[in-house]
C-alpha cells in the first residue's frame, strides 16, 4: 500500500518536472520504468535532510549591499541571512533518484520560497552520474551549496568573489565523473543549460544558453579545483534598462587543511561583452580572497582578505542626471553608478571570524568585517557608503 | 588459582576505573560479510570508504558501509583514529555532498546486535563494532590502534 501511494507522488512530480523543465526528460523517464524493480524492500524509499540558517547584521552604515546573489543590509538586521531548506530523495532503484531541495531564503524583499534543486540522478556505476532538470551551477568553490551555512567557515562567502555571478539555478544537465587513484581522485562536472527567468539582485535575469566545466582534483587534505564558464546572452533587466552580455569566467581555488591550518582561497576572472550600457562594451574583472583558519577543537577562528577590481573605472552619476529609459530620457531620481555592482565594482574587505561547533549539527558564526570600496566605485552597495563600512553578523547554522 | 582470580578481579576493576574512552579505543574492530574473500584492510582503504571517496572493495566488490549511532563514543572513537577528523568536520563534510546530490553517508544502525545482524547478512556491508560483541558470523578485517 505504502508503495503504491509513493509512486503515485513521484509520477505527480515527475509530471511536475517535465512540464517545468522542457529538457530532455523522456531519456530518463524511460531509465527510471525499465529499472522499476522491488528494491523497496532493501534499501530507504525516501531520504530526508535539510539545513537552516538564522542570522542578524550589524552596522555603520543603512546602505544596502550585494553579498552573492542576494542583496542585504542592516536594515534587515534580522532575517537577512535566515534560511530553511529541505531536501527530499528518492531513491527509485539502485541506478535512478529524484532530488529535490526547496530553499525559503530571507532578502530584504521578505521572505521567497523556491525549488532549488529538483532533478532526476541516473548513476550506472559509482563514479558516474548524470542529471538532468534544476541544477545549481557550480560557479564556485561553495556556489552549490553556498545557503548551507553549516558547510563553510563564514557567516557569508566572501562577496568581493561571490557577487560576481548572480547566478544559481539553471534547468539543463550535468556530468559527474570521477577517476579514482590511490589516494587521489579527479572529478569532472561538464554542464549545460539555461535559466529561463530569475529575480536576483534587483534584476530579472535570463540566461540563453551557458556551459562550463568543473574539474576536481581531492586528496586526503583537501581539494583544487577548476571551473570554466561560457554563457551566451544574459538578459539582466530593471526598471530601468536592460543589459545583454556575453560572459566568459573562469575560477580557480584551493581547500586545504594540514593539521590545524584551513586554508581556502579562489581566483576568479570574468570577461563581459555588453550591450545596452553606452560606454561599456567590455568589463574585465578580477577577483580573489584568501582564508586562513586554525582549528582548536571545537573552535575555529579565521582571517580573510578579499578584493575585486575591474580594468574599467565605474562613472557616477549624480541625481538629476538624465538617463535613457524605453519612454525617453528621464532625470535620474538617485545618483547611480556604471557599471551597476555586481556587474562591475572595485571593493577590497577584512573579514576576522569565529566559528563555533557547539552541537555537531550546530555552529555559531560571527564575522567582524572592515568593507572598503576603492578607484572611485561604491563596491557592492547600492548607493555611496562613503569611504569604509564595518558589519558584524552573526549567525546559528543547523543540519539534520 | 586464587591469586589468578583475584588479578582479574583487579584488573576488571581497574579497567572500569579507567577512562571509557580508553576502553572504547582499544576494543573497536572493522568487520566484514564472512563470505567476503577481503582478508585485511588498511586504514587508509577504510578511512576513503567511510568518507565516500572509494565505492569498491579492493577486491573489486561494492562496498555499503554502516555507521553506529549518532553521538556514540564508539562513533567518535572510529572518527577520530581511522579517519582523523571530528564529529563536527564529518558532519560538515557531508553536508557539502548531501546538499549538493553528490553522495550520502553511511547508513546509521543504533544498536551494535543490529549492526551485527547486519553485517552477517549482507554480503557488501563494512561495520565498526566492539571487538568483545564479534561473533563467528562476521569477519575482522582491521583492529584499532
Amino acid at each position: 500500500m505504502s508503495d503504491f501511494v509513493l509512486l503515485d507522488k513521484e509520477s505527480l512530480f515527475m509530471g511536475f518536472l517535465f512540464k517545468k523543465y522542457n529538457i530532455t526528460m523522456s531519456f530518463f523517464i524511460a531509465v527510471v520504468f525499465s529499472g522499476a524493480s522491488d528494491i523497496y524492500a532493501q534499501t530507504p524509499a525516501i531520504e530526508m535532510h535539510g539545513f537552516a540558517t538564522a542570522g542578524l547584521i550589524l552596522g555603520d552604515t543603512d546602505k544596502e549591499f550585494i553579498s552573492g546573489t542576494e542583496v542585504i543590509g542592516e536594515s534587515a538586521t534580522f532575517g537577512a541571512d535566515n534560511s530553511v531548506g529541505v531536501q527530499l530523495k528518492t531513491l527509485i532503484n539502485e541506478q535512478v533518484s529524484f532530488t529535490t531541495q526547496l530553499l525559503a531564503k530571507g532578502t530584504i524583499e521578505g521572505y521567497n520560497l523556491e525549488a532549488h534543486w529538483a532533478f532526476i540522478d541516473y548513476h550506472p556505476a559509482g563514479n558516474l552520474s548524470l542529471r538532468g532538470g534544476l541544477l545549481v551551477l557550480p560557479t564556485m568553490m561553495v556556489s552549490e551549496y553556498v545557503d548551507v551555512g553549516y558547510a563553510y567557515p563564514w557567516v557569508r562567502p566572501p562577496a568581493e568573489v561571490y557577487s560576481n555571478i548572480p547566478l544559481t539555478s539553471y534547468s539543463g544537465v550535468d556530468l559527474l565523473y570521477t577517476l579514482e587513484f590511490d589516494s587521489v581522485s579527479l572529478t569532472f562536472q561538464p554542464y549545460i543549460g539555461s535559466i529561463p527567468n530569475e529575480h536576483s539582485i534587483e534584476y530579472e535575469l535570463k540566461v540563453k544558453s551557458g556551459m562550463g566545466i568543473n574539474s576536481i582534483l581531492r586528496f586526503d587534505q583537501g581539494s583544487l579545483r577548476m571551473q570554466l564558464m561560457r554563457t551566451e546572452n544574459i538578459q539582466a533587466g530593471n526598471s530601468f534598462a536592460t543589459i545583454e552580455l556575453d560572459a566568459g569566467i573562469v575560477v580557480v581555488g584551493a581547500d586545504i587543511e594540514i593539521a590545524n591550518v584551513l586554508v581556502m582561497a579562489e581566483y576568479l576572472k570574468k570577461d563581459f561583452d555588453l550591450t545596452g550600457l553606452p560606454g561599456f562594451n567590455e568589463l574585465s574583472t578580477d577577483a580573489w580572497y584568501l582564508t586562513l583558519g586554525y582549528r582548536m577543537d571545537k573552535f575555529m577562528p579565521h582571517i580573510t582578505y578579499a578584493t575585486a577590481d575591474t580594468e574599467q573605472a565605474p562613472l557616477v552619476l549624480p541625481a538629476g542626471t538624465p538617463i535613457d529609459t524605453a519612454l525617453g530620457p528621464i532625470p535620474s531620481p538617485v545618483a547611480m553608478m556604471l557599471p551597476p555592482a555586481p556587474f562591475s565594482f572595485r571593493q577590497e574587505s577584512f573579514t576576522l571570524g569565529l566559528r563555533y561547533d557547539f552541537l555537531p549539527r550546530a555552529v555559531l558564526k560571527m564575522d567582524l568585517q572592515h568593507t572598503r570600496p576603492f578607484g572611485g566605485s561604491w563596491g557592492l552597495f547600492t548607493a555611496d557608503p562613503g569611504n569604509s563600512v564595518d558589519l558584524f553578523s552573526l549567525a546559528v547554522d543547523v543540519t539534520f | 588459582m586464587k591469586n589468578k582470580s583475584i588479578l582479574i578481579i583487579l584488573s576488571s576493576v581497574l579497567l572500569s576505573l579507567s577512562p571509557l574512552s580508553l576502553i572504547a579505543a582499544n576494543n573497536i574492530v572493522v568487520v566484514v560479510h564472512p563470505g567476503n574473500s577481503i582478508k585485511t584492510m588498511t586504514q587508509d582503504e577504510i578511512k576513503r570508504i567511510y568518507l565516500g571517496k572509494n565505492k569498491l572493495f579492493k577486491n573489486g566488490l561494492s562496498v555499503a558501509p554502516v555507521d553506529a549511532e549518532k553521538g556514540s563514543l564508539k562513533r567518535k572513537e572510529f572518527y577520530k583514529k581511522v579517519v582523523g577528523k571530528s564529529p563536527s568536520q564529518v558532519s560538515s563534510y557531508w553536508s557539502r555532498l548531501i546538499f549538493t546530490g553528490k553522495g550520502a553517508p553511511p547508513r546509521v544502525i543504533d544498536s551494535e546486535a543490529e549492526i551485527l545482524a547486519w553485517v552477517e547478512s549482507h554480503t557488501d556491508s563494512l561495520g565498526y563494532i566492539n571487538k568483545d560483541s564479534v561473533t563467528d558470523t562476521v569477519k575482522i578485517v582491521f583492529t584499532l590502534p
